[in-house]
């Protein structure tokens, strides 16, 4: 069965950068991914639209091979993501990092859910950080905090 | 989500939603909001809980139902989120609905997609099967058209001797009239036979399975394969017992396993220019399997060849003669039908040979496996003990669809221990059998179980004698004539089941 991920792995000067895009689950195939060897591994999941339990049991048997070389980051991730990491034990495993991730908001004045990208920072006491939409309105934290922000250890 | 009682829920990995007796959602947890990818918002903020799914009558009629577990139902959020494959449960605590969700999707994703996949392989399968069967028949062709060429030339030659003889001035002799008819009509016969058994070898008809003698599968497999220059050239024994020996097979299935293991023999006794070139088929009953052997005074197979022959696409012949699928493919077959093809270590030429379990055996897996029950629960168990294919697979095809599940044997002692390993509702028995009469075997039955239905089958004239003669000894429920209806078959069974036909 054909992938429906894609993967696109570049280089900086001080790590490897793979990008996703698509869906993770059993048809995944990480193999690019496994043949590079780095000190650290970014990966970004911008584009990831799905991820199933399949792909999660894929994910992590990835992730805890590269840990053991590698320092691992976690970049732009998705609510889908997230709610996996909260869920999950080992999909963020010991030592990974995350960069950054996306998390949802409710504007009121256009009367529609949108996903903020933060920044790990940003998150203090498992509470959601205060976020304005462009007219300076405050927008609504749309999740449940203590459960969105559990993986914040 | 609210700080109420049902809190203890919050770090639940299963779905849970509560909702009041207006069906107003008052608790739900993560692993809701990850289910359906709702916001906290969105579900305070919905009248009814049904309206989270776009089927929300689906949701209503098992809410408002007396079923605490639903069906398998395949929703989508108005979102557009799905479709989820969830089992909702239900249990009320004091006022409230409490309501769980057994997500399938991944299950039923997995499911739908593997067995697409699956048809696709079974498809593939089928049709290198196909494409090896005309292969071979393609190698076979010239050897073929050699068998059909000398009774075509001997149909022809007395067809111009009926003209002659037809359009002389003479008295025409009827004597020798009807001879050259009769060897006109012999050789269209064996004709007949060729083409047809050429016809039956490409058909492809891959779950019938019926009860055939393996002897006249090795005979047919025989007519196909010794040919031409390979039956002028070569020298093919046939050992068989004098019994039939049955078994529960795909006919053609098995014909193409002996065409092949004989096809590997002659090539390569041809390709060795073997002196006195012998092949030998051995046909054998053990107590619980048949076995065939096929053996060649070849130059055998190699031992860095022994291990890789059954595999794919590995063949030693010339590049354009096999295709190397052969006996993978062989292995293939016989495994389906609970058998196994290996190689027998010989000091003279190859030597391969097939097991299949007799067709008590066969039958009974196929009606459910050893033990005293076989078949599903309920459904009356019948044995069926006659030495006729032909008769086999007519009452086994009718007995099945009328709902029974059938074990069948060819008499003696087979027959006596089905009866002691399963429990068997009633028993039909050909009267005459080589081994064992009908008479007989009812007798030793009776000996095992006093109560079991007997119901005589046959056609011979002194059946109804016998029948009269062991209806009060032996207990024989009826006797059955043949040929019958499926109408008499299905009524006397019924009656001596005492049971709605």
């Amino acid at each position: 069965m054909s992938s429906s991920l894609l993967i696109n792995i570049s280089n900086d000067a001080t790590s490897t950068i793979v990008t996703l895009s698509g869906r993770i689950d059993e048809d995944s195939h990480f193999d690019a991914i496994t043949s590079s060897s780095a000190d650290v591994f970014i990966f970004d999941f911008e584009n990831v639209t799905l991820i199933n339990s399949c792909g999660v049991r894929e994910w992590i048997n990835l992730v805890n091979t590269i840990i053991k070389k590698s320092k691992i980051i976690y970049r732009h991730c998705p609510q889908i993501m997230i709610e996996q990491m909260n869920m999950v034990q080992g999909f963020l495993p010991e030592g990974a990092t995350i960069e950054s991730f996306y998390a949802p908001y409710f504007d009121p004045d256009q009367d529609k859910e949108v996903k903020i990208l933060i920044s790990l920072s940003e998150v203090t006491g498992k509470k959601a950080p205060v976020k304005n939409n462009e007219k300076g309105t405050e927008l609504e934290f749309d999740a449940l905090e203590a459960q969105y922000f559990n993986f914040i250890k | 989500m609210n700080s109420n009682k049902f809190s203890i829920y919050d770090n639940l990995f299963a779905p849970l939603v509560v909702v009041d007796k207006d069906y107003k959602v008052t608790y739900f947890n993560q692993a809701f909001l990850v289910l359906t990818q709702s916001s906290p918002r969105s579900l305070k903020n919905l009248d009814r809980f049904s309206l989270i799914f776009n089927e929300s009558e689906v949701i209503e009629r098992f809410l408002k139902g007396s079923v605490q577990t639903s069906e398998e139902l395949t929703l989508t959020t108005p979102s557009g989120h799905g479709p989820l494959t969830l089992v909702l449960k239900s249990f009320s605590v004091d006022n409230d609905l409490v309501i769980t969700f057994n997500d399938l999707t991944v299950e039923r994703t997995l499911y739908s997609k593997y067995r697409v996949q699956l048809e696709e392989i079974k498809r593939t399968h089928e049709k290198i099967l196909q494409t090896d069967k005309l292969a071979t028949l393609g190698e076979l062709s010239a050897g073929i058209s050699h068998e059909i060429n000398n009774p075509l030339t001997i149909a022809y030659g007395y067809a111009q001797t009926i003209e002659f003889e037809v359009g002389s001035k003479d008295v025409i002799k009827c004597d020798e009239l009807k001879t050259s008819i009769e060897r006109v009509t012999s050789s269209l016969e064996k004709i007949s036979s060729i083409i047809n058994n050429m016809k039956s070898y490409v058909r492809t008809d891959e779950e019938h399975k019926e009860y055939c003698d393996l002897k006249d599968i090795a005979t047919a497999a025989i007519e196909l394969t010794h040919t031409g220059l390979i039956k002028e050239t070569i020298k093919l024994n046939l050992k068989a017992p004098k019994d039939p020996l049955l078994v529960q097979c795909n006919r053609v299935e098995l014909e193409q396993v002996i065409v092949n293991l004989l096809k590997n023999s002659f090539d390569s006794l041809l390709d060795a220019k073997t002196a006195a070139p012998l092949v030998s088929i051995s046909l054998s009953r053990g107590e619980n399997n048949i076995s065939v052997t096929v053996s060649d005074n070849g130059p055998g197979i190699s031992d860095q060849h022994k291990e890789m022959i059954f595999q794919p696409f590995f063949t030693t012949k010339d590049i354009g003669k096999g295709s190397g699928l052969g006996l993978s493919i062989s292995r293939r077959l016989i495994e389906k039908h609970q058998g196994h093809l290996e190689l027998i270590d010989s000091e003279n030429g190859a030597v391969l040979k097939f097991d299949l379990p007799t067709m008590e055996m066969s039958s009974m897996l196929t009606s459910g496996g050893f033990g005293p029950e076989i078949g599903p629960v309920g459904q009356k168990k019948v044995l069926i003990v006659d030495d006729e294919p032909i008769v086999l697979n007519q009452l086994d095809e009718l007995l099945r669809g009328a709902g029974y599940s059938v074990v069948s044997s060819t008499g003696g002692e087979d027959a006596l221990n089905l009866l002691i390993q399963t429990e068997i509702d009633l028993v039909i028995t050909d009267l005459f059998m080589p081994r064992m009469s009908g008479s007989d075997l009812s007798s030793k039955v009776r000996m095992l179980e006093e109560d079991i239905p007997i119901i005589y089958l046959s056609g011979a004239p002194n059946a109804q004698e016998i029948f009269e003669k062991d209806k009060k000894n032996l207990v024989i429920h009826s006797l059955i004539s043949k040929p019958f209806s499926e109408e008499t078959l299905l009524s006397t069974l019924a009656q001596a089941l005492k049971v709605k036909p």
